[in-house]
C-alpha cells in the first residue's frame, strides 16, 4: 500500500491573547475553576484586519516553498467562518500564496469536522493513484464569534493550521484502510446566520460522545486486527472544542475497554493524551485544526518519540460526524516540528484586556456584512506597526462594493 | 429490571466517579451537580451505567433531565 501523510505541518496561533482568568474575573466567575473546568489558559483571538483567509494564509507561508508551489494540485480550506457564501475562500489563499492555476481547490463545511474532511478528501486522492505524484494543500481555519457573558464564552478560540499530504511523508504516515465515522442529524452547535453561533452546550457534549463511541467501535470493525486500547495507540489526539474535553473523551474509550477508576483514566490521560494539549491550551477552542493543533503540541512536548508510534485521532464536527482515524509517526517528525520555533511563535502574541477584546470583538461584528469598510489598524497601540509589519503576515486591506483586498505586510 | 435498581448503578457509577463521597449521601431527588459533578463527570456516570444496563438512549435526549430520580425514569423506559 501507498504511504501517504503529513510532509509539513504548520500552525498559526493568531497574533493576540486573552487570560482567561482576567475574563473569569470580569464575569464575576472563580478563576482557577474556570481554568481547571475548561482546561484553556489563555484563547487567541486577532484583529479585525484578520479573517479566515489571512489566517490560513498565515499558518502556510512559513512552510511552502516555491518547488512546493509547483508540485501542489489540490488545494481545500475547510473552515465554518467562510467570508462569502458562495466564492471559497480557497480561492483567496491559493492568490495571497501564489499557487499555480492548475489545482482543484474548494472548501468544506463540517463545523469543527471541516480540517479533516479536507484531509480526508486528499489522502483518497493519493490513494486513488489520480495526484500523479502531485500534493495537496489542506488548510483549516476559524475563530470564535462574540459571546459577551454567556456561559460558552469560556470556550472560545481561534486559530488555522496548513498540512502538506503527500506520498512522501516526514511527520506522520495515515493508516488509510483504518477509519471509523459516525453520522447523526442533531442540532448542537451551529451558525445559522453570518453572526451567530447558536447551540446547546450539553447537546453539543453529549452527541460528541455518542459520535465517539459510534466511530471508534466502527474503526474496530474496520482495523483488520484485534485492539486492546491500552496497548494499540501510543498516544490519543481528541477533537478539543475545548481541552478539558479530551479528558472525558479519553475516560470514554478506556472504559469502554474495560471500566477502571477515575485515577487509572487521569494516569493514562498524563502519558497518552496531555501532551497534545500543549497549544490547544494557548488556543481555547481549536474548531477545525484541532487534529492539527494536538499533533504539533504532541510531537513538540513529548522528549522523545518512536518512529512508528501510533497515534488514534478522534475529529469531531457538530451536526454532527465522528471520525476516528490512526497514523504512525515518521523518523525524524519531532526536528521538523522543533524547527517551526511554534512556541516563540506563540510567545510573540500580544496579551489584550477584557475592555480590548469586546473592542475588537465590537468592531469585527460592525464589519459583518458590510459593503464597504476600512479596517482600523490603529488599534491596540499600533498594534500592526510593531507586530505585522515588515513580518510578512496577510492582512485584510480592505472591502470595497464587497471586493476583499488582501495584502502581505 | 426495577427503578431501585436502575438508581442502585446510577448510585455506582457516581461513586466510581467522585472520589470522597458515601452511597448514604445521595439523595435521588437531587441533582449530581449538587454533589460537586461538572458536565463531564454527568456525562461519564450516564455512559457507564447505560453500557452496565445494556441499554442505548441518544444522549441528546437526556439534556432536559433535572436529577438522579429522573434519569432512573428515562433509562427505565429503555430497559
Amino acid at each position: 500500500m501507498k504511504s501517504i501523510g503529513i510532509e509539513k505541518i504548520n500552525i498559526y496561533g493568531c497574533s493576540l491573547f486573552l487570560k482567561q482568568e482576567e475574563l473569569a474575573k470580569a464575569r464575576g466567575k472563580d478563576p482557577e475553576r474556570v481554568v481547571n473546568d475548561y482546561l484553556i489558559n489563555t484563547r487567541s483571538l486577532n484583529p479585525p484586519y484578520e479573517d479566515t483567509v489571512t489566517m490560513g494564509a498565515n499558518a502556510a507561508r512559513p512552510i511552502i516553498t516555491e518547488k512546493d508551489k509547483k508540485d501542489i494540485e489540490l488545494l481545500i480550506a475547510g473552515t465554518e467562518g467562510s467570508v462569502d457564501f458562495g466564492k471559497p475562500i480557497s480561492t483567496n489563499i491559493h492568490s495571497a500564496l501564489g499557487l499555480p492555476n492548475n489545482i482543484r481547490n474548494y472548501e468544506t463545511k463540517h463545523a469543527c469536522y471541516s480540517g479533516v474532511a479536507a484531509l480526508d478528501s486528499a489522502i483518497n486522492w493519493i490513494a486513488a493513484g489520480l495526484n500523479k505524484g502531485k500534493k495537496a494543500l489542506i488548510i483549516a481555519t476559524d475563530f470564535s464569534r462574540a459571546h459577551f457573558g454567556k456561559d460558552h464564552e469560556f470556550v472560545l478560540g481561534g486559530t488555522a493550521a496548513a498540512v502538506l499530504v503527500s506520498e512522501d511523508p516526514r511527520i506522520i504516515e495515515y493508516e488509510i484502510d483504518k477509519k471509523g465515522v459516525w453520522t447523526t442529524d442533531v442540532y448542537d452547535t451551529f451558525r445559522p446566520s453570518a453572526r451567530h453561533e447558536s447551540g446547546n452546550n450539553e447537546v453539543s457534549l453529549y452527541s460528541y460522545i455518542d459520535a465517539l463511541e459510534g466511530a471508534y467501535k466502527h474503526y474496530l470493525q474496520n482495523a483488520g486486527e484485534p485492539v486492546d486500547f491500552d496497548t494499540y495507540f501510543d498516544y490519543n489526539i481528541y477533537h478539543m472544542p475545548f481541552p478539558g474535553m479530551s479528558f472525558q473523551a479519553h475516560r470514554i474509550l478506556c472504559n469502554l475497554s474495560h471500566p477502571r477508576k477515575k485515577s487509572e483514566i487521569r494516569e493514562s490521560f498524563d502519558k497518552k493524551v496531555l501532551p497534545s494539549l500543549r497549544y490547544a491550551m494557548r488556543v481555547g477552542s481549536t474548531y477545525g485544526a484541532s487534529n492539527f493543533v494536538g499533533l504539533c503540541g504532541l510531537l513538540q512536548s513529548v522528549d522523545k518519540i518512536n518512529e512508528g508510534s501510533r497515534i488514534g485521532f478522534f475529529s469531531y464536527g457538530s451536526g454532527a460526524i465522528g471520525e476516528f482515524y490512526s497514523a504512525r509517526v515518521c523518523k525524524g517528525a519531532k526536528t521538523l516540528i522543533n524547527e517551526l520555533d511554534i512556541d516563540k511563535k506563540f510567545d510573540m502574541r500580544r496579551e489584550v484586556s477584557v475592555d480590548e477584546y469586546e473592542m475588537i470583538e465590537r468592531t469585527r461584528e460592525s464589519y459583518i456584512e458590510k459593503e464597504n469598510f476600512k479596517p482600523d489598524f490603529s488599534i491596540l497601540d499600533s498594534w500592526y506597526d510593531k507586530h505585522y509589519k515588515g513580518n510578512g503576515f496577510l492582512v485584510l486591506k480592505e472591502v470595497k462594493d464587497f471586493y476583499r483586498k488582501y495584502e502581505w505586510s | 429490571m426495577d427503578k431501585a435498581k436502575i438508581i442502585e448503578v446510577i448510585k455506582k457509577h457516581i461513586l466510581e466517579n467522585l472520589e470522597d463521597l458515601k452511597e448514604e449521601d445521595i439523595d435521588p431527588k437531587k441533582s449530581m451537580k449538587d454533589y460537586g459533578a461538572n458536565s463531564l463527570d454527568i456525562i461519564e456516570v450516564v455512559s457507564c451505567s447505560m453500557r452496565e444496563l445494556n441499554i442505548k438512549i441518544p444522549r441528546s435526549e437526556l439534556t432536559d433531565i433535572q436529577n438522579i430520580d429522573q434519569l432512573a425514569d428515562k433509562f427505565l423506559q429503555y430497559v
